[in-house]
């Protein structure tokens, strides 16, 4: 039998359940369906970032000038994080810490001056600190530790908290989630779209695709070739500690981010590689990497050694192009995308909003103007 | 003799044995405060449940259960956040391939008696063989040995293990004792915590004879200092002959608790009642005894003996009885048992039964065995055991003959094993008879309350549960996320069964099996 439903949000993440929330603000009918398995909601960690990651500069040189497009978004994003969870009156551990990215050596300092330059040209407010000045105000931070770029807008989130939080909010406006359905394909039907997946039809007026890494492969049907692709990462947790590290803590050359939560738990990560699932399967975690990662945190802070580690998880980030995947889809009435490319926590509930205004007809269109999917429309690439 | 401090207490002590043991002989139940800030005690005493943590000369989150006294030990309750200390020595960043590596022909991953079994088989065909075992000395639960070297002698079971363990020294199997194997990943590779640091094997066959642990029983108040696993009880005993002082109330299904009950007894402690789930033995229980008498006769005197000295020593036997709700008093518990008698107690033990510790198999994705010579699904990996299914030490040796016997015919080796096929279908005969005499008179079901505590570790009760599961979380994995059950440094083995059915998912192999299988030190891994 089909199921029937006005707007389908696909992808249960942070995205999709902003999404689903903002759109039955407004009182529209949603279904949110997400696979439950190895999606979004297992992927993020909770970190509010702002400045370039340094991480990201490496691997992909050619997107950081869409990465610095973007910046401004990022600082947006996180006020927009703030307003949200005090609008909702939720307990989410958001902290807005600050963020620092942290130097071993004078080359790279140099690194992390000139990133800041950048930064500051596109509006942020980033500052390059001492020594004498961290042992001020991080003094958790290892003797290797030369100097950092703090960026004040950074902060962290409990995600577990902020994702429970949301779909409560969400389902209190009327918001059906299927948690274990997967989405197999989209075609149109006569006024909509047909969506087949694992556990029947489902039939709906409008479809947002909000379905991370695995957007790609659903919107190209509709000749859009988003190059959105699952970067398996392998995370650590640590049990609960009493206040040790305030910041949200990165590298500028090395892979580590850490930061702890407000349960204690110091979270540890930095894009160390994950092996990727098989099919349906979630990423399964490295050995090395575990090992490569909590030792480079005890070395940036060494007060880390009595912590035990209580569980390693892995999950897919989403990479695009260094830009967010945002609006509707031309030439397909009804039909959006809402991927936020990089640091998709951080962005996800202002690209959320960014989406449903879009659905909802409201604003000029111009915020989102620059993140139009139609970049990667086949038929204009062709032409 | 040694003595140890705990908080402002100084506690005589025993070089060698556990500090929970020494604890224990004190009556010093509660340890700390757990994650909503209740009193918090030791509860499976055997390394797995992670509910006894306490700070040992500085050093945070250390197991009670598992620590070896020392003499001047200072003790202190776990905070319930860790404090660190600020002059700590950065580590060198390191990399997986700069741990030690080893690769032995065959890992065995246990050294119980299934472990044991599987170790010595292959040793004697001429296999090169590396044992691992998370406690101080191999034998497993069922074969433990004593910590302490000056206790009155070993049992015939102690001694029995002892000859396995010799025996299997003398086949030169080399043993790594109080080692804890933490990861694995495919190839396979494992990784251990070892006395000397983190170490990796790669073995080229591995046997995988991990036990069990112990079910939780969810009712009211089993959360309370006081309130702990059969097999603790037991192993504190066996190990360093301690018995809680005071009243002590032993419940649950099956020969265990009867055991413990008997040894406890013949130490001079005072068993207050056992309450047992199945009906008292009757006239309709005749088949099954005969059946068990022709299987194991030595078994069934032993039981009989047990059964006479209870009778002597006028212990209350309430059987056909399940324990339904505890409540601290003002000295001590309050046992309510589900026919609405109460019992007063200092110590309640619980038995009700224990759960294959597969994990490390589940990390592996060996499915199975999946024939005889228990292979699993994945090529050169082997499960025996009561790590696959209860099935008890019997039946795990002559799995672990069987197994052995097969990894040395991967080698090329031929061993005849089939004396350990014949042992193993009698006492599976055995076993199945005794199941039907202890068939409980209900079904075993713990009368949790909305206020009862499912998960331990992050103190998630079943109201909770059943919340979010009526919200729509049908799946483990959407509980888990939404409630934080199973999330804990026990990794979800003491809830993952109570999840298990509350959701409709009765396909779902359990909680995703995450490493580390047990918490592992930041510290060590930069060792």
């Amino acid at each position: 039998m089909t199921r029937r439903a006005d707007t389908v949000v696909v992808g249960g993440g942070i995205v999709g359940t902003c999404i689903a929330g903002f759109l039955a603000e407004a009182g529209e009918g949603v279904l949110v369906l997400d696979h439950g398995h190895g999606a979004g909601t297992t992927s993020n960690a909770g970190s509010l970032h702002v400045q370039m990651q340094s991480r990201f500069m490496r691997l992909y040189p050619e997107a950081v000038p869409g990465m610095e497009a973007q910046l401004p978004l990022y600082r947006e994003a996180v006020a927009f994080w703030r307003d949200l969870v005090a609008r909702l009156g939720i307990d989410v551990g958001l902290a807005m810490t600050g963020g620092l990215m942290v130097a071993e050596s004078e080359e790279q300092l140099a690194f992390l001056g000139a990133k800041a330059a950048r930064e500051r040209a596109a509006g942020l407010e980033v500052e390059i600190l001492t020594r004498a000045d961290l042992t001020r105000i991080a003094p958790y931070l290892g003797p290797a530790i030369v100097g950092a770029e703090l960026c004040a807008d950074e902060g962290k989130v409990d995600p577990l908290a902020a994702n429970a939080a949301l779909a409560a909010w969400a389902a209190g406006l009327g918001v059906t989630r299927d948690r274990d359905r997967l989405v197999l394909g989209i075609d149109t039907e006569a006024g909509g779209y047909l969506l087949a997946t694992d556990r029947g039809p489902v039939s709906a007026r409008r479809v947002v695709l909000a379905a991370g890494w695995g957007t790609g492969a659903l919107a190209a049907r509709f000749g859009l070739a988003v190059p959105s692709r699952a970067e398996p990462l392998h995370m650590n947790i640590t049990e609960a500690a009493a206040p040790l590290i305030g910041h949200l803590v990165q590298h500028a050359d090395r892979m580590i981010t850490l930061k702890q939560l407000a349960s204690g738990q110091v979270v540890i990560g930095g894009g160390w590689p994950a092996r990727a699932g098989e099919g349906r399967d979630a990423p399964g975690v490295e050995l090395d990497s575990m090992i490569a990662s909590a030792t480079l945190a005890q070395h940036v802070v060494p007060a880390l050694a009595p912590l035990r580690i209580l569980r390693c998880w892995a999950g897919n980030n989403t990479a695009v192009d260094g830009r967010g995947v945002l609006g509707p889809v031309a030439g397909h009435p009804g039909l959006f995308v809402a991927v936020p490319g990089d640091a998709g926590y951080t962005l996800g509930p202002l690209s959320a909003r960014l989406v449903a205004d879009a659905v909802l007809g409201r604003g000029d269109g111009g915020a989102i103007a620059p993140y139009l999917p139609d970049r990667f429309s086949v038929a204009l690439a062709a032409r | 003799m040694a003595a140890i401090r705990f908080g402002a207490q100084v506690i005589a002590a025993q070089e060698g044995e556990s500090v929970l043991a020494a604890l224990a002989g004190a009556g010093m139940w509660t340890l700390g405060e757990d994650a909503r800030r209740h009193p918090r005690g030791a509860w499976c005493g055997m390394g797995a449940c992670q509910a006894c943590l306490v700070t040992i000369d500085g050093v945070p989150a250390q197991r009670a259960c598992m620590a070896k006294v020392r003499d001047g030990m200072a003790i202190e309750p776990a905070a319930a956040r860790i404090e660190t200390a600020a002059d700590i020595v950065a580590a060198a960043p390191r990399r997986a391939d700069a741990l030690p590596l080893r690769t032995p022909d065959l890992l065995v991953v246990g050294g119980g008696p299934a472990g044991l079994a599987a170790a010595t088989t292959a040793r004697a065909a001429g296999i090169e063989v590396l044992l691992i075992d998370e406690r101080r000395q191999p034998g497993g639960q069922y074969f433990k040995q004593r910590d302490v070297a000056t206790l009155s002698p070993a049992d015939a079971q102690q001694r029995e293990g002892a000859a396995r363990i010799d025996a299997a020294l003398e086949a030169g199997v080399e043993m790594l004792a109080g080692a804890t194997v933490w990861g694995a990943f495919p190839g396979p590779e494992l990784v251990a915590d070892t006395p000397d640091g983190p170490l990796r094997v790669r073995p080229s066959a591995l046997v995988l004879a991990t036990g069990a642990i112990e079910r939780g029983w969810p009712v009211p108040g089993w959360t309370l200092p006081g309130v702990i696993a059969t097999g603790a009880a037991q192993t504190l005993w066996r190990t360093a002959r301690r018995a809680p002082p005071g009243r002590i109330v032993i419940a649950g299904n099956g020969p265990l608790n009867l055991q413990l009950a008997a040894e406890l007894l013949a130490g001079g402690a005072k068993v207050a009642a056992l309450v047992e789930a199945a009906p008292a033995p009757g006239p309709r229980h005749a088949r099954a005894l005969l059946k068990m008498s022709a299987a194991a006769p030595s078994l069934v005197a032993q039981g009989a003996a047990y059964r006479a000295r209870l009778a002597a020593a006028r212990v209350p036997l309430v059987s056909a009885a399940q324990v339904a709700a505890v409540r601290a008093a003002d000295a001590g518990l309050i046992v309510r048992v589900d026919t609405g008698r109460e019992i007063a107690a200092d110590t309640l033990c619980l038995g009700y039964g224990l759960a294959p510790a597969d994990e490390l198999a589940r990390a592996l994705g060996c499915a199975g065995p999946v024939d005889d010579a228990m292979r699993t699904s994945v090529d050169g990996i082997w499960r025996v055991g009561d790590g696959v299914a209860i099935g008890g030490a019997h039946v795990a040796a002559a799995q672990g003959m069987i197994a052995g016997a097969a990894v040395a015919a991967r080698f090329g080796r031929t061993v005849d094993c089939g004396a350990a096929k014949t042992a193993l279908a009698r006492h599976r005969r055995f076993q199945s008879a005794l199941w039907r005499l202890y068939a409980p008179a209900l079904p075993l079901d713990p009368s949790s309350d909305a206020d009862t505590v499912v998960c331990r570790c992050e103190g998630v009760t079943m109201g909770r549960l059943r919340t979010a599961r009526d919200e729509g979380c049908t799946s483990m994995s959407a509980l888990k996320l939404a409630t934080r059950a199973g999330m804990g440094a026990c990794q979800g083995r003491y809830c993952a069964t109570l999840l298990a059915g509350l959701t409709d998912a009765s396909g779902e192999p359990g909680l995703a099996p995450r490493v580390p299988v047990r918490p592992v030190r930041i510290g060590d891994l930069a060792r």
